[in-house]
C-alpha cells in the first residue's frame, strides 16, 4: 500500500528512481533491523512525503497551466475550509463512485477478453424445445453433438473445441498434489488464438508412444517447475497415466479461469453413441469467420441443431445458438452489473451539478472581492484564471481522495464479489487509469468552478454586493429529484431486507442444522460394476454407523448446487414431464429432516425400480390421487411409487420445489455421491476417516456443515444487499451536499432581504425557521416524489428482486421518512445558522 | 529575495549540504544515508527527491543517470553547483548576521 502510494504520487520522470533507492534503503533495514522495522520505515516513509509530494504535484500542475499564483490559490482556498473541504469531498465522493462501480462493471462487462480477436469468440448452446412463448432453455452439448461440430465444415465459423472441469492428482516425490485441471479437445488453443511460450499447444498428438500430453499454465509452470524451459518434453504422473509436457501457455485468468493444466478431452465410443445425445454437459467454444457475424454464425448453428431433429429423436423439436463468450460468462451477473454502472456515471453526474451549485453560492459571497481586484486593474481573464486554478486545485484534491477511496473500496469489494464471478481477478486502476481519471478529475473541477463563476455578475461596485441574484440554474428540481433518488434507494434496500428475512424465514423442506457433507467419489479400481458400487457405499454407510453416526447418501441433496435433471411421464404415452431425480440410501430422509409424508422410505436391499416422489411432483401429475401403489414411466420404465416425501427448496427458497423423484441406491447408483451425516463437530474428523478406512484409495473429502450450503445460496442476497446500501449511502451525502448548496446559494443570495428582516424585528429564531423551512420543504418534495416512485414502480422493482411484498411497510416508510428528513435537518443547519447571524448593518452597508 | 537572489529553504539547505559532503555527488539513497549519519534525521526519500528537483530548477544542482560500470541498477546523480554552494553561504551569512545579537546569547542580558 505504502509503495503503491509513493508510486502514484512520484512523477514518472524520477518514479523507478524513487522507489529503487526506496527498495535499497528497505534491504539495509531488513538485513540489519529485521521485517517489521523495514516495514515499519516504508510505510512512514510514505507518510512523511504525502504532503511534499501533494504540493509538488500541485505545483506543477499550476505550472502547467500557465504559472498562476499557487500559493494565493491555496491560501484563498484555505481560507474557506467549508467550502474547499465540500467541493473536493464532493468530487471524491462522485469520482470514487465512478471509478470503483463503472470501473467494476467496464472490467467484468465490457472490456474484451485477453485474447486475441476475442469478440469473435462465442459459447454454443443447444435450446430446449419451446412453445414459442418466452424465453428457451440453454444446454451445453452432448459429445456427440460436439464430435458433430469439429468434424464438418462450416461457412461462417472457424473451429470448435470442448472443455469440460477436472481435478488431476499429479503424483511426484512420493506426495499427490491436487491440481485445477481442464481436459479440452484438441485445437483448443488454436480456437482461443493462444499461442504457446515453449514447445507446442498442441493435446492432439502426445508423443509417438501414445502418451497423451498436458499443456501447463505459465503460472503453474513458475510455481512448480520454478519457470524451468527443460519440463517440455518431460513426463508427469496424472492419477496414475503418464502425461508428456507438450508446451507452457500464457494464464490470463479470465478464460477459461485459474487452471494448472489442460489433459486431452477424449471421448470413449459409447460416449460418442446414440444414448449419450440427451447428454448435454460439454462447454463449447467456437471462433466466428472474420468475415461473419455472431448471429449469422447463430443462424448456421441453429439450422444444423433444428436438422438433427430428422435423425435423432433425442434432437426433435431442439435448436441451437452461439452467443459472444464476452457477454455470456457475466450473463447472470448483467443486471446488477448495469445497475453499477448507470449508478456510477449518475453519481458522478450529481456529485458535478452539487459542486457547481456550491462553486455558484461561493462566487455569489465572492463578488465584491471580485469588484475589488478589477478596481484594482484585474481583467475579467484573469479572473476566470484564478477561477481555473481554484478549481483545477480542488479537483486535483478530489480525484486524489477518490483515487485513495478507489483503492480501499476496490480492495473491500473483491471479499464480497460472489465467488467464481468471472473476470474479477484482476480489479483495480491501472496507473495509465489512475492518471486519465485524475486528469479528468482536475479539468472537471476546473470547468465546472470557473462556469459558476462566470455566471455570478461581478458586482458593480466594490461594496456592493450583487445587484442581479442570480438564479441556481435547476438548483431546485435537481436538489428534489436527488432527495427522490436517495428515498427510492433507501426504499429498494427496505424491499431487498423484507425479502432477505422472508426467505430465511421460509420451510425448506428439510433441516440443515446438525448436518454434515461432502463429496465422495470411488477410485477408479472400484469402479467396476453397480453391485461393487453398492458394496462399497454399504460399507462406508456401516463404517459411519460404527462411529455412531447416522450417516446416508444422495447423489443430489438440496441446494448444494447439483442438478440431475431426468425426464418422466404419468404413462408411457403420455406428454414428456422434467424433474429432479436423486439416488438415496434408505435413512437419507430422517438425516435431512425430510417427511414422508404417505407411504414409506426404501427398505435395507431393496433393488426393485420403486421410487418415493415428491409432494411437488404428485401434485403436478397426480392431483387428488393417492399415489402409493400407482406407477410412473421414469427413465425409460415403469416404476413403482413407495412413498411420498415432503417437497424441498432444491434451487433456494425462491424458487418453487420441482417434482423430485428418489431411488434406492441398492438399485442403482453412481461412483460419486454426497454424504450426509447427522452429528455434531466430531464428524468433521469421523467423516475422512471412515472414507479411508471403508474405501481404500478413496481421495480426501472435504467436509462442510450443511449449513455452508444455505449461506452460499444466501450470499448473492447479502451482496445485494451491500450493494444496495452502498449505493443508498452515496445517493444520501450527494443529496444532503446538494441541498446544503442550493441553500447556502439561497442564503447568500438574499442576504439584503434577510437584513431588512432582521432591521424590521425579525428574531434570529424565525429567520432560521424561514431558512430550516425551504430546505425541508424541498427535501419534502423529493421525499414525496422518491415514495410515489417507489409505489408506481412496486411491481417491477419487486419482481427485479424477486421479492413477493412492495417493502412498502409502515416501518419501513417511516424509517424512509425519518432517515431522509435528518439527513435535510443536518444538510440546512450550517447556511441557516449562517442567515441567522446575519447582521443587518453588514448587509445594508453592502448594498 | 534582493538582488533576484533566492535564499534556501532549511531542508534545502540541509539536501545541498549533504550532496557538498559527499564530495563527488551522489544519489537519493546516499544523499538520504548522510543526512541521517550528520543529523539523526531519518527524512523521507521522495521529499530528497523533490527538493533536489527544485534546486535543480534553479541551477544550484544538477543531474546525470549513471550505470555502475560493473552492472547495478542506473541510478541519477546530483552534483552540487557553484550556484548551490554560493546560496548556501549566502544564507549562512544571514543567519550569522541575525545570530550577532548579545540578546541571542545564552548567558547574554535579556
Amino acid at each position: 500500500m505504502a509503495r503503491r502510494l509513493i508510486r502514484l504520487l512520484v512523477p514518472r520522470p524520477d518514479r523507478s528512481f524513487v522507489l529503487q533507492d526506496l527498495d535499497e534503503r528497505f534491504r539495509e533495514i531488513h538485513q540489519v533491523r529485521g521485517a517489521r522495522a523495514a516495514r515499519r520505515w516504508y510505510r512512514r516513509q510514505a507518510l512523511l512525503s504525502l504532503p511534499v509530494l501533494l504540493t509538488s504535484l500541485a505545483e506543477g500542475l499550476m505550472r502547467g497551466l500557465g504559472g498562476g499564483d499557487l500559493r494565493s490559490t491555496i491560501r484563498v482556498l484555505l481560507r474557506r475550509p467549508q467550502y474547499s473541504g465540500g467541493v473536493a469531498g464532493t468530487l471524491a465522493l462522485g469520482f470514487a463512485s465512478a471509478m470503483v462501480l463503472g470501473g467494476l462493471a467496464w472490467q467484468v462487462w465490457l472490456e474484451p477478453l485477453p485474447l486475441p480477436d476475442a469478440e469473435r469468440l462465442v459459447h454454443v448452446y443447444e435450446l430446449e424445445p419451446g412453445d414459442g412463448a418466452g424465453e428457451r432453455t440453454r444446454f451445453q452439448l452432448s459429445p456427440p453433438m460436439l464430435q458433430e461440430l469439429r468434424e464438418r465444415d462450416w461457412r461462417h465459423l472457424t473451429g470448435f473445441a470442448g472443455i469440460l472441469q477436472s481435478s488431476p492428482e499429479w503424483r511426484v516425490d512420493g506426495d499427490v498434489r491436487h491440481l485445477r485441471g481442464a481436459l479440452v479437445s484438441p485445437g483448443f488453443f488454436q480456437v482461443l488464438g493462444v499461442a504457446p511460450l515453449h514447445g507446442r499447444a498442441d493435446l492432439g498428438a502426445g508423443d509417438d508412444t501414445g502418451v497423451p500430453a498436458a499443456v501447463l499454465t505459465e503460472e503453474f509452470w513458475l510455481r512448480a517447475f520454478g519457470g524451468d524451459p527443460g519440463v517440455v518434453g518431460s513426463t508427469l504422473d496424472l492419477g496414475g497415466v503418464a502425461h508428456t509436457v507438450a508446451g507452457v501457455v500464457p494464464q490470463n485468468g479470465e478464460y477459461p479461469g485459474l487452471v494448472d493444466l489442460f489433459t486431452p478431452l477424449r471421448w470413449e465410443p459409447h460416449q460418442l453413441a446414440e444414448g449419450f445425445r440427451g447428454a448435454r454437459y460439454v462447454e463449447t467454444v467456437g471462433r466466428v469467420a472474420p468475415s461473419s457475424t455472431i448471429e449469422v454464425a447463430s443462424g448456421e448453428i441453429s439450422a444444423f441443431a433444428e436438422a438433427l431433429g430428422d435423425a435423432w429423436p433425442s434432437h426433435v423439436g431442439w435448436s441451437g445458438e452461439v452467443v459472444s463468450l464476452r457477454a455470456d460468462l457475466v450473463r447472470p451477473y448483467r443486471p446488477a452489473l448495469r445497475l453499477l454502472l448507470v449508478a456510477g456515471l449518475a453519481f458522478l453526474a450529481l456529485s458535478l451539478v452539487n459542486v457547481f451549485g456550491l462553486s455558484m453560492a461561493r462566487a455569489l459571497e465572492r463578488s465584491p472581492e471580485s469588484a475589488v481586484r478589477m478596481a484594482l486593474g484585474a481583467s475579467r481573464g484573469r479572473l476566470g484564471r484564478t477561477a481555473l486554478l481554484e478549481g483545477a486545485a480542488l479537483g486535483l484534491v478530489g480525484g486524489v481522495g477518490a483515487l485513495a477511496a478507489a483503492q480501499v473500496a476496490t480492495a473491500a469489494s473483491m471479499r464480497w464479489l460472489p465467488e467464481g464471478m468471472p473476470r474479477t481477478g484482476d480489479l483495480g486502476l491501472s496507473w495509465v487509469e489512475g492518471a486519465i481519471w485524475l486528469a479528468v478529475a482536475v479539468t472537471a473541477g476546473a470547468v465546472v468552478v470557473a462556469l459558476a463563476r462566470w455566471l455570478v455578475p461581478v458586482a458593480e461596485t466594490p461594496t456592493s454586493g450583487t445587484r442581479v441574484s442570480p438564479k441556481l440554474v435547476g438548483g431546485r428540481p435537481i436538489v428534489i429529484g436527488q432527495f427522490a433518488l436517495t428515498t427510492l434507494l433507501v426504499g429498494v434496500g427496505a424491499l431487498a431486507w423484507e425479502r432477505s428475512m422472508e426467505l430465511v424465514d421460509r420451510d425448506l423442506g428439510f433441516v440443515a442444522d446438525g448436518v454434515w457433507t461432502g463429496l465422495v467419489a470411488l477410485p477408479q479400481s472400484l469402479d467396476g460394476g453397480w453391485e461393487e458400487r453398492r458394496d462399497t457405499w454399504a460399507a462406508l454407510l456401516r463404517e459411519l454407523e460404527d462411529r455412531g453416526y447416522q450417516a446416508a447418501i444422495s447423489t443430489n441433496p438440496p441446494m448444494s448446487g447439483s442438478n440431475n435433471r431426468f425426464d418422466y411421464r404419468r404413462f408411457r404415452e403420455d406428454e414428456q414431464r422434467f424433474g429432479q431425480y436423486a439416488i438415496v440410501s434408505p435413512d437419507y430422509f430422517d438425516v435431512m429432516g425430510i417427511r414422508i409424508v404417505e407411504g414409506r422410505t426404501f427398505h435395507p436391499g431393496e433393488s426393485e425400480p420403486a421410487v418415493i416422489i415428491s409432494l411437488s411432483l404428485a401434485d403436478e401429475v397426480l392431483p387428488g390421487e393417492s399415489p402409493v401403489g400407482l406407477s410412473l414411466f421414469i427413465l425409460q420404465e415403469d416404476r413403482e411409487i413407495i412413498g411420498v416425501a415432503e417437497s424441498t427448496a432444491h434451487f433456494g427458497p425462491d424458487t418453487p420445489p420441482p417434482p423430485m423423484m428418489y431411488a434406492s441406491f441398492d438399485a442403482e447408483n453412481w461412483a460419486f455421491t454426497r454424504l450426509v451425516v447427522a452429528g455434531g463437530e466430531g464428524a468433521l474428523q469421523a467423516i475422512p476417516a471412515a472414507v479411508e478406512s471403508a474405501i481404500p484409495g478413496a481421495r480426501p473429502v472435504s467436509v462442510i456443515p450443511y449449513r455452508r450450503h444455505l449461506s452460499e445460496w444466501f450470499r448473492p442476497l447479502r451482496i445485494q444487499l451491500g450493494i444496495v446500501g452502498a449505493l443508498a449511502l452515496i445517493g444520501s451525502l450527494l443529496a444532503a451536499l446538494g441541498l446544503y448548496s442550493a441553500v447556502a446559494f439561497h442564503v447568500r443570495g438574499r442576504r439584503t432581504e434577510l437584513g431588512i428582516r432582521v432591521a424590521l424585528g425579525a428574531t434570529r429564531r424565525s429567520i432560521l425557521a424561514v431558512v430550516v423551512r425551504r430546505g425541508l420543504v424541498m427535501a419534502g418534495v423529493g421525499l414525496s416524489v422518491g415514495m410515489a416512485l417507489w409505489w408506481s414502480g412496486r411491481g417491477i422493482l419487486s419482481e427485479a428482486l424477486g421479492a413477493t411484498g412492495t417493502g412498502l411497510s409502515a416501518g419501513s416508510v417511516a424509517f424512509t421518512t425519518a432517515a431522509i428528513l435528518g439527513l435535510a435537518l443536518v444538510a440546512v443547519t450550517i447556511p441557516a445558522r449562517r442567515a441567522a447571524a446575519t447582521d443587518p448593518l453588514e448587509s445594508f452597508r453592502a448594498d | 529575495m534582493g538582488e533576484g537572489r533566492e535564499y534556501l529553504g532549511e531542508f534545502e539547505q540541509v539536501v545541498l549540504l549533504a550532496l557538498g559532503r559527499l564530495g563527488d555527488g551522489g544519489y537519493g539513497a546516499e544523499i538520504h544515508a548522510e543526512i541521517l549519519d550528520a543529523t539523526g534525521r531519518d527524512v523521507s526519500i521522495p521529499a530528497v527527491y523533490v527538493t533536489l528537483k527544485r534546486l535543480e530548477r534553479k541551477a544550484m544542482v544538477a543531474s546525470s543517470t549513471r550505470r555502475p560500470a560493473g552492472g547495478g541498477r542506473a541510478v541519477r546523480v546530483y552534483t552540487l553547483e557553484p550556484e548551490g554552494t554560493e546560496a548556501l553561504h549566502r544564507s549562512r551569512e544571514l543567519f550569522e548576521r541575525l545570530w550577532d545579537s548579545p540578546h541571542l546569547d545564552p548567558g547574554g542580558a535579556s
